[in-house]
């Protein structure tokens, strides 16, 4: 009789307790697969209109760029990548050097960002950006 | 008898509330992150290495240039010769304004240096090239 009705009051339960612990796994899992998609490039400062500056031509690098994508630095032809250690060497012998770039109308965006990125690599200091 | 009993009362902090607030973070997560989509065109960011964040959010100004040539401010297409308007009034209204550049790698140089002329005339001479890690 009384096993009986034992039988009859037993409750089924789904057990909660881990349950914070499985919404803390998913939660970290989100902050961490999050993404922040912060913005990142590269930095420059365009010269003000009408602001141009007279300088010595022996502070001056010219770095230009062709349509197909070759770059004359100093009027020699160079690899993009061999850019960062000229620049480091001419920085060395004059502090005060300036580079500016210059590029064909028909350049590429993306040749014009990898000679950047190769002047911010050698901590250029100045770039200017002629048109 | 009656003593003994108190000595047993345990103090608990209660926790049945706990997987409630966890999930609200969860959701707050879940939400935040879907709603940072950039709206603008499609474009291939280029590669670089040396890139540096962008210090704020607040004070930028997108300007989207696609591989077709199409420019794009705050989801709206405008032509090359009136950048130099909507930025002026961006620049006025925001000093510390900065023009993140979100052009595709194709863009050729010509389009670029017409709108280095516009920003420059708008006076919004920061500048941040956006790039993808290489």
């Amino acid at each position: 009789m009384s096993l009986l009705k034992n039988k009859g009051i037993r409750e089924a339960e789904v057990p909660s307790g881990s349950l914070a612990d499985i919404a803390f796994l998913i939660l970290v899992f989100f902050m961490v697969a999050t993404t922040i998609d912060m913005d990142k490039g590269i930095g420059v400062v365009l010269p003000a209109e009408g602001g141009e500056i007279e300088m010595s031509s022996k502070n001056i690098t010219n770095i230009l760029i062709d349509a197909r994508g070759s770059v004359l630095m100093d009027n020699k032809e160079v690899d993009i990548q061999d850019i960062k250690g000229l620049v480091v060497d001419l920085q060395m012998k004059n502090p005060k050097m300036v580079f500016s770039v210059k590029a064909h109308p028909r350049t590429k965006y993306k040749v014009y960002i990898e000679v950047l990125d190769q002047l911010k690599q050698a901590k250029t200091r100045v770039i200017s950006i002629a048109e | 008898m009656k003593f003994k009993k108190k000595t047993k009362m345990k103090i608990a902090i209660p926790t049945t509330a706990m997987p409630d607030i966890v999930f609200m973070l969860i959701f707050f997560f879940m939400v935040s992150s879907v709603l940072r989509t950039h709206e603008g065109l499609s474009v291939i960011l280029p590669k670089a290495k040396q890139i540096e964040k962008l210090e704020s959010r607040v004070h930028v100004a997108y300007l989207w240039v696609s591989k077709e040539g199409m420019i794009s401010i705050d989801g709206r297409l405008f032509r090359p010769e009136s950048i130099r308007n909507i930025m002026y009034e961006k620049r006025t209204a925001d000093p510390q304004l900065i023009v993140s550049i979100r052009a595709d790698e194709m863009v050729n140089m010509e389009l670029m240096s017409k709108i280095h002329k516009e920003l420059r005339l708008a006076d919004a001479l920061a500048v941040n090239y956006s790039t993808r890690a290489m």
